[in-house]
């Protein structure tokens, strides 16, 4: 009777010792990176030093960022290492922009764009602020404000209120598409070509079966993408383009699911069909070059 | 004597169902009205009823407090709701935070704006302020949300 209540304690305390286990959120905390709105060829630079409402607009969503507990990644030090590194060469400051975030390492970058208003009501500021997806480039929310018309020249308390009004939407928004994407998986593209001078092409019957190049790609992608999404823009003779392919957030190990890990997945595959592959990553855009069978 | 003490009886039953109040059970409204906000914190008026002053004034600040948890307030700092009200059913710590008067450590201002009393219920107008960081600090600490992230 003793070992049975003994065996039923012991087993009470193990049961609930893996509950508070198996309920602990992983959770990945994401770096953004605020950037004013720059025209194309205008560095960001001359854009921050040139704009001191623009200036106070970026520092109050950093501020606002910082509170929420959010790690932001400071423009000016960056701009500074990546000057440092010799990145970039007077010739390439049309890419200014993509050069600093990719060198960045922040995982969304938001683009502040302020503007004063003058009126013979009172005086306002308008701001908008754009968050994008650093990896894939897509838009993840957008909000606007203005501040309440006052009688004042005092523009930066104008512009704190304006994103005060939204700032907290604009995280609730970004928060709300990492839900879907965790539930949904993230977005890649992927383009598999023949190489040129080969005489493979995506209709050669691979196996016994008779099964063609482009077939049995396809059925990889469905049983290796996330929750089986995938949709295929075209195939053409010596091309198949995957417009969408999900792959998940977090492995089934709970570990971070890297692109890398897809797509070295993918190699071996074709390695197991006999194909030699290179491939080319560029943020969410995955090139693979199926070449001839190896001997 | 049997049949006075069965008519008191009828006439004190009748009497006590006369005198008690009606009771009135918390239903969610949207009758929310945005007034401002400041850094972290949104003040909120709403409309509610109870039969007693008290009590009314409970009803105003859990409705508010459910408005922001689950719908969000338009033209606010806080436009979207916080918590996905399917995600979280009988979830005890949202349970204590709602119905067993949790929301009070956030809560920083709740003032009458109006009230009036009509067949013994208390129609009332409150104004009511939420500390909205502390309020998703607790919604994370207690998992009922995902910290900001993937």
């Amino acid at each position: 009777m003793k070992n049975k209540i003994l065996f039923i304690i012991f087993f009470t305390l193990l049961k609930s010792h893996f509950y508070s286990q198996s309920s602990d959120v992983v959770t990945a905390q994401p770096t953004i990176m605020v950037i004013p709105f720059a025209k194309e060829k205008e560095s960001l630079r001359s854009v921050y030093e040139n704009s001191e409402i623009l200036r106070i607009a970026m520092t109050k969503a950093k501020e606002a960022f910082d509170k929420r507990g959010v790690n932001t990644i400071d423009l000016i030090a960056k701009i500074k290492q990546t000057n440092n590194n010799s990145v970039l060469q007077e010739d390439q400051v049309s890419d200014f922009k993509d050069e600093v975030i990719a060198s960045s390492g922040a995982d969304i970058y938001v683009v502040v764009e302020a503007s004063k208003n003058f009126s013979n009501s009172g005086n306002s500021a308008n701001v908008i602020l754009t968050a994008y997806d650093a990896f894939s480039g897509e838009s993840l929310a957008n909000k606007t404000s203005n501040s309440p018309k006052i009688y004042t020249d005092n523009f930066e308390k104008l512009v704190e209120k304006a994103i005060e009004n939204e700032i907290d939407n604009l995280l609730n928004t970004i928060q709300e598409k990492f839900t879907l994407i965790l539930e949904n998986g993230r977005s890649i593209v992927l383009t598999v070509g023949i190489e040129n001078g080969t005489s493979l092409t995506m209709d050669s019957e691979i196996n016994k079966d008779g099964d063609l190049l482009s077939e049995l790609i396809e059925d990889w992608m469905e049983q290796n993408s996330y929750k089986s999404q995938y949709h295929i823009q075209g195939i053409s003779k010596n091309k198949i383009l995957f417009d969408l392919v999900k792959i998940p957030i977090f492995g089934e190990d709970g570990k971070n699911f890297r692109i890398r890990d897809f797509t070295s997945k993918f190699r071996k595959y074709l390695k197991l069909l006999n194909f030699n592959s290179s491939q080319t990553i560029q943020g969410n855009n995955i090139v693979f070059t199926i070449s001839n069978a190896s001997k | 004597m049997k049949k006075r003490i069965f008519i008191l009886q009828i006439i004190l039953i009748l009497s006590f169902y006369s005198c008690s109040k009606k009771l009135v059970y918390y239903e969610r409204n949207g009758l929310v009205e945005f007034i401002s906000s400041e850094k972290n914190t949104i003040t909120v008026k709403t409309k509610s009823f109870a039969e007693s002053y008290n009590k009314a004034i409970n009803f105003a600040e859990i409705n508010v407090l459910e408005n922001i948890l689950y719908r969000g307030i338009p033209r606010s700092n806080q436009e979207n709701p916080m918590v996905n009200e399917n995600d979280v059913k009988n979830n005890k710590a949202l349970n204590d935070l709602i119905y067993n008067d949790g929301y009070r450590k956030f809560l920083i201002d709740s003032r009458n704006v109006n009230y009036q009393e009509n067949n013994g219920l208390f129609y009332i107008t409150q104004e009511i302020k939420f500390d909205l960081n502390a309020l998703r600090r607790y919604l994370e600490d207690n998992r009922i949300v995902r910290k900001f992230g993937l």
